[in-house]
């Protein structure tokens, strides 16, 4: 699929990795005659942010609190681990996701 | 092949002009030297030249195609931009693992998904780097250092034709220093253009041919790297008297001497304490 309409598409339907945000597209690079290249941002923590499904963010949320899951043993316990550990486990999810053919460019399909 | 050619090439923010007139032409298994001092466009230069800030006044051909907005993204797929000058104005808090996995995609953040072979190979590389624990942190929060490391990973994770490299060593410590001077080397011998940007006279080594001295955005000189790096050249750029002797290892003695150029503070005098103590 062509790379705008791709992140057009994903603006849409996806969400923050870290916060669960919907994502916005935008031209981040830009100068008098107009922008260069569309990026993915998440205004809610002001970082470019490629997203994941929003299915996949609900099922990491839920893992990461219900389990108490922590991967950053050597950080402080507070807002920012408990993203970091939402956004592992979005990673471990869509990974898996795709290799067995449920997760694609389009998004999740049904099993 | 010519790989990057600039043609009456202008840049300019509100009334402010940073680069003026630039003409300029890298051929392929040529590397350049930029000298300038603070303020010179050197950092505009690299990132216009490699496709990342979009092109104003004149125009630029990038490894045989005129750069436009529509092939932008794929050339900058086959160069590297390694510049903490440019993109710290961008990254703030992504993760140092998004900024690199941006890297395939010649733009600022990731455009698709990688593949398990990408995700490894840039893996292995933070781990040679050593900078593998730094992955989760965001970009403000890394030391300079490792900024300039991930930043070159960056540029390094699908093989550029040229590398850009602006003031890449700077912050770094002298151990890290050595390490990248001789993997520039190895990139040189890779087959990769490299165009280096540095205010250290021993960063350079016997790589570079070529030089260019930029000066209030406006190129005082450019050609064989002996020639621009010549005492009467180098006398008229800094408007002070100097000397160079370069060295066959590359090494290069520099050296003003103007003796009413060089910083002299004269302290106050202490008053003699009346008790002599
Ligand atoms: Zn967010």
């Amino acid at each position: 699929m062509e790379h705008d309409k791709l992140l057009e598409q994903r603006s849409k339907r996806c969400v923050c990795k870290f916060c669960g945000h919907p994502l916005k597209s935008k031209f981040i690079i830009f100068n008098k005659y107009g922008g260069q290249g569309m990026e993915l941002f998440c205004e809610h923590c002001q970082r470019i942010e490629y997203g994941v499904e929003p299915e996949i963010y609900q099922l990491a949320k839920q893992f990461v609190d219900d389990f108490e899951f922590n991967y950053y043993l050597d950080m402080d316990e507070n807002n920012i681990s408990r993203e970091l550990n939402i956004a592992k486990i979005n990673e471990i999810l869509s990974w898996a996701m795709k290799k067995v053919g449920i997760l694609t460019e389009e998004g999740l399909g049904k099993i | 092949m010519v790989l990057l050619e600039m043609k009456d090439f202008s840049y300019r923010v509100g009334n402010q002009v940073l680069l003026k007139n630039i003409n300029w032409t890298i051929k392929e298994h040529e590397n350049w030297l930029i000298l300038g001092l603070n303020g010179s466009g050197k950092t505009t230069l690299l990132s216009v030249a490699s496709g990342y800030l979009p092109s104003e006044d004149g125009t630029i051909n990038l490894l045989g195609e005129p750069l436009t907005v529509h092939n932008r993204r794929k050339l900058c797929q086959q160069v590297g931009l390694v510049s903490e000058n440019f993109f710290s104005k961008y990254f703030r808090n992504e993760t140092m693992n998004d900024i690199i996995f941006g890297g395939y995609y010649g733009q600022l953040g990731q455009l698709g998904d990688l593949t398990d072979k990408q995700i490894l190979y840039a893996r292995k590389l933070m781990r040679q780097f050593g900078i593998n624990q730094s992955s989760r942190k965001p970009f403000w929060l890394l030391s300079k250092g490792e900024r300039q490391k991930g930043l070159l990973i960056r540029a390094l994770v699908h093989k550029p034709q040229m590398l850009f490299l602006d003031e890449p060593c700077s912050g770094l410590d002298i151990f890290v220093r050595m390490q990248l001077l001789q993997l520039f080397s190895h990139l040189f011998n890779e087959g990769i253009s490299l165009i280096f940007v540095s205010h250290h006279f021993d960063e350079i080594t016997n790589i570079y041919q070529k030089a260019m001295l930029l000066r209030q955005g406006e190129c005082h000189s450019q050609g064989e790297l002996t020639q621009i790096l010549h005492a009467e050249n180098l006398s008229d750029f800094f408007h002070s008297n100097v000397q160079i002797d370069i060295q066959k290892n590359g090494h290069i003695h520099f050296e003003i001497c103007d003796k009413q150029k060089a910083l002299v503070i004269n302290f106050p005098k202490q008053e003699a304490n009346k008790n002599g103590t």
